[in-house]
C-alpha cells in the first residue's frame, strides 16, 4: 500500500482518517464528483416543440472504493458518517478543482465542506475496504454554472 | 395539426432563483406559489424555507415571523425579475421529517387589511362616489398601496351611493359586522367592476364588456402552451335581467321598490329554445335610485347576454401574468379565431422540482368595451440617467456615480392617496442574485415631504450583464421600463423623490454600494384630494 495523504476529516489536525483510493475491480477506472442539472421539460401543445426549464445543478456526488490502512481508520470514518470535512484525493484521480497542494511526490486535491453521507463495509481479505458516498455543493467544487 | 418532428424547436429558459426579502431582509426561499384573480379579493401564496429559519426571522415568538411584509420576484435570466406578490405573513407551519426540516410561510395580499367587520355602523355622506368609498375604507385600514379607477355605468355617469332621502336619510352606510371588503366585492361587481390584489397592489377595476387593455400575452396552439381548454356553459346565459333594489316609504305615505326591468321586448335567443329566452333577477338592498338600477341591470345584460367561453391555460411562468389584463387566445382545433380576453386568475409557482409554471383562466366578456377612467396626474421628476453607487463604470450613460443617494425635488399640486414611481433602470439590486445575503441592504426609492419620508418601495432585481459593457448611454435597448406602486400619500406642496443605493457589507469599502442607474422617471398620483371618512354610527 502506497503512503498516501489521502483521507478525510481536518488534514492540519489528528481528527484526519487516511485511506486509499481504489479503482473499481470491474472497469478499472475511479469514480469522480458528478452533479446533475436539474430540468423539467414541457411539450408545447399544437406542435412538436419543447420547453426545458434548468433548474440549476443538485449537490454534486462522488461514490468512492476506500481502503484503509487499518481497521480502526475504518471504525473512526465510520464514527464521522454524517459530518462535514475536507476530502483530500491525488488530484489526477479528480477532474473537480480545489486546492491543490504537493506533498511527498504527490499532488493532492482538498476539497472543503464536503459530507460523508454514507460508508458501507466490503469484505476482502487483506485489508479493510468500504464503499463511502460524499456530497459537496457544485459551487464549493468549483462545477461550471450556465 | 402537429408539425413534424424535424421542425420541432427547443426553448431552454433558466429561472433565477426567487428574490424574496421580509421585512426589506433578503431571505432565500426554496419554492414559493400564489394565487390572484379578478374574483379573489385577497391573494395568497406559500414560501418554503429551510429551518432553522434565517437570523432576521429567529426568536420564536409569533411577531418575529408572523404580519411581516413580504416581497417576491421571478423571472428568467432570458428575461428579467418582476414583483409576483407584496404582502403579508399570515401564518407558518414547520415540520421537521425524514424529507426534512421545513418551514412554510402562509402569505396574504393587501386585501386582507380591508376584510375583517367595523363593529359599528360606518356612514358616508349621501351621494358619495363609490370610488371614494373605497379609498376612504383603504385610508382608514392602512392599505400601503392602491389602484382604484372611476366606477362608471354603461352610459358613462358615475356611480353614487346612497342619495336617497327616503333611505337612511340619503347617506350610505356599511352596516356594523359586514366587511368592507364583503360590501365593495358586491357593489362592485353588480356594475361590472372587481377588487382584487395583485402582484404589487389593491386594484379596482372594470372586468366586463369586451378587455380594454391591449393583449399582453398570446396564447396559441404550437405557441406557449403546456394545456389548453375552453368550456362553455349554456347555464350562464340570461337574457331578460329584473333588478330589484330597496323598497322605500315616500311622503304620500306609499311603497315604492326600486325596479329595473328589460328595455322593450326581449328578442328571441334560439340558444335557449324553447322558450327562447331565459329570465334571472338580482336583488340587493344597497340599489336605493333607479339610475343604479338601470346600470345593474345593464352590465348583467352585457355579461350574460351571450354564451361566454372560460379558458383554462398552463404555460410557463411569466411574471407579467397579472389578473384583470388582457390576453388573447386562439386555438385552430377548438374552431377559437383569435380574440382577446380578460384574464381572470393567476396561479403560478416556483421550485426545483417542477420549474415556473402558471395555470391562467381567462374570460371573454360581452358587448363593446365601456367606459373607463381614473383621475391620473403625472409628474415628470427626471428624464436623464442618474448613476447611484460608488464605481466610475465607463460604459454606463452617467460614468461618474452620484454616490449612495440622489435626491430630486418636485412639486405636488394637491393631495393624493395613491402613489407610482414609473422609472428605467439597469443594475439595480443586481448583487441580491447570488442568494439571500442578510448583510445587504436593498436599493429603494423613497418619497419624502417635510422632513419625513411618506413611502418607499424596493427597486426591483435587474441584471447588470456587468461583462458584456452594454452602451446604457445609447437609447433605451438594454434598459428595463417599471412601475412600482409606493405606499403613503403625499400633501400639496414640495416634495422629495430619493434613490437611496443598497449596500452590501461583505464587499470592500469603496464599492460596496449598489451601481446601478435610472432614468424618466415620472410620479403617477391617483386619489385626488382628501378622501372622505366616515363617521360612526350605531350597530354592533
Amino acid at each position: 500500500m502506497l503512503n498516501l495523504q489521502t483521507g478525510f476529516g481536518n488534514p492540519d489536525t489528528q481528527d484526519f482518517v487516511y485511506f486509499n483510493h481504489l479503482v473499481s475491480d470491474a472497469t478499472q477506472l475511479t469514480p469522480d464528483w458528478h452533479a446533475e442539472l436539474n430540468s423539467v421539460e414541457d411539450p408545447i401543445v399544437g406542435s412538436s416543440d419543447v420547453e426545458i426549464q434548468l433548474l440549476g445543478f443538485g449537490s454534486a456526488r462522488m461514490e468512492a472504493r476506500l481502503l484503509f490502512h487499518k481497521r480502526e481508520d475504518f471504525y473512526r470514518l465510520q464514527a464521522m458518517v454524517g459530518r462535514k470535512a475536507s476530502l483530500v484525493l491525488l488530484n489526477n484521480w479528480t477532474r473537480q478543482r480545489g486546492e491543490v497542494f504537493h506533498r511527498l511526490g504527490h499532488d493532492y486535491v482538498r476539497h472543503d465542506n464536503v459530507l460523508l453521507l454514507d460508508l458501507v463495509p466490503q469484505f476482502r481479505t487483506g485489508g479493510t475496504l468500504a464503499v463511502a458516498t460524499f456530497v459537496a455543493s457544485t459551487s464549493g467544487l468549483g462545477v461550471q454554472q450556465w | 395539426m402537429v408539425t413534424t418532428t424535424a421542425n420541432a424547436r427547443m426553448t431552454d429558459l433558466r429561472p433565477y432563483p426567487i428574490m424574496c426579502t421580509i421585512a426589506g431582509h433578503p431571505t432565500d426561499v426554496i419554492r414559493y406559489d400564489r394565487s390572484h384573480g379578478v374574483d379573489q379579493p385577497v391573494a395568497t401564496g406559500s414560501i418554503t424555507l429551510p429551518l432553522p429559519l434565517p437570523e432576521h426571522l429567529r426568536g420564536g415568538e409569533p411577531g418575529d415571523v408572523l404580519n411581516l411584509p413580504i416581497s417576491m420576484q421571478v423571472g428568467y435570466r432570458e428575461s428579467i425579475l418582476r414583483p409576483v406578490f407584496n404582502g403579508y405573513i399570515r401564518r407558518d407551519r414547520m415540520e421537521l421529517s425524514r424529507d426534512g426540516y421545513y418551514a412554510t410561510l402562509g402569505l396574504v395580499g393587501y386585501a386582507t387589511l380591508l376584510a375583517w367587520p367595523e363593529s359599528r355602523d360606518l356612514v358616508f355622506s349621501s351621494n358619495i362616489l363609490l370610488e371614494e368609498f373605497i379609498r376612504s375604507m383603504c385610508v382608514r385600514r392602512g392599505v400601503p398601496k392602491y389602484r382604484i379607477d372611476r366606477i362608471m355605468t354603461p352610459s358613462g355617469q358615475r356611480v353614487r351611493l346612497g342619495g336617497n332621502r327616503y333611505i337612511d336619510d340619503g347617506e350610505f352606510v356599511l352596516p356594523a359586522g359586514t366587511s368592507p371588503l364583503d360590501m365593495m366585492t358586491r357593489l362592485l361587481r353588480l356594475f361590472g367592476y372587481r377588487a382584487f390584489d395583485t402582484a404589487q397592489e389593491f386594484r379596482v377595476q372594470r372586468v366586463s364588456g369586451a378587455p380594454v387593455y391591449g393583449p399582453m400575452g398570446d396564447f396559441a396552439e404550437g405557441k406557449l402552451i403546456h394545456r389548453l381548454s375552453r368550456e362553455r356553459d349554456l347555464d350562464e346565459m340570461v337574457t331578460a335581467w329584473t333588478v330589484e333594489g330597496a323598497t322605500y316609504t315616500d311622503d304620500d305615505g306609499i311603497q315604492i321598490p326600486i325596479r329595473s326591468i328589460p328595455e322593450g321586448t326581449v328578442p328571441f335567443e334560439p340558444l335557449l329554445n324553447p322558450p327562447g329566452y331565459r329570465e334571472d333577477k338580482i336583488r340587493d338592498n344597497q340599489i336605493v335610485t333607479q339610475v343604479n338600477a338601470d346600470a345593474v341591470r345593464q352590465i348583467a345584460e352585457i355579461d350574460h347576454s351571450t354564451v361566454n367561453p372560460m379558458w383554462s391555460i398552463n404555460t410557463r411562468g411569466n411574471s407579467l401574468f397579472r389578473p384583470g389584463a388582457t390576453v388573447r387566445i386562439a386555438s385552430s382545433n377548438m374552431e377559437a379565431a383569435a380574440e382577446n380576453y380578460w384574464l381572470m386568475t393567476v396561479r403560478d409557482s416556483l421550485d426545483v422540482n417542477q420549474g415556473y409554471k402558471a395555470v391562467l383562466t381567462a374570460w371573454k366578456g360581452g358587448g363593446d368595451a365601456l367606459p373607463d377612467g381614473e383621475d391620473l396626474e403625472v409628474i415628470n421628476v427626471r428624464e436623464a440617467p442618474v448613476h447611484l453607487g460608488d464605481e466610475h463604470i465607463p460604459w454606463y450613460a452617467q460614468p461618474a456615480p452620484s454616490g449612495k443617494e440622489f435626491r430630486i425635488p418636485i412639486t405636488v399640486p394637491d393631495s393624493f392617496t395613491s402613489l407610482a414611481i414609473s422609472l428605467w433602470l439597469h443594475g439595480s439590486n443586481n448583487y441580491l442574485l447570488d442568494g439571500g445575503n442578510t448583510e445587504a441592504s436593498v436599493s429603494q426609492i423613497q418619497v419624502w415631504q417635510n422632513g419625513e419620508e411618506v413611502g418607499s418601495t424596493e427597486l426591483p432585481v435587474v441584471e447588470e450583464n456587468y461583462q458584456q459593457q452594454l452602451p446604457y448611454g445609447s437609447g433605451l435597448t438594454h434598459w428595463q421600463q417599471f412601475r412600482l406602486p409606493v405606499p403613503g400619500r403625499l400633501e400639496a406642496g414640495s416634495a422629495e423623490i430619493r434613490i437611496v443605493s443598497g449596500e452590501d457589507s461583505r464587499l470592500p469599502s469603496h464599492t460596496k454600494f449598489d451601481d446601478f442607474e435610472a432614468r424618466n422617471i415620472t410620479l403617477e398620483l391617483r386619489g385626488a384630494g382628501h378622501p372622505e371618512l366616515p363617521t360612526q354610527g350605531g350597530g354592533g
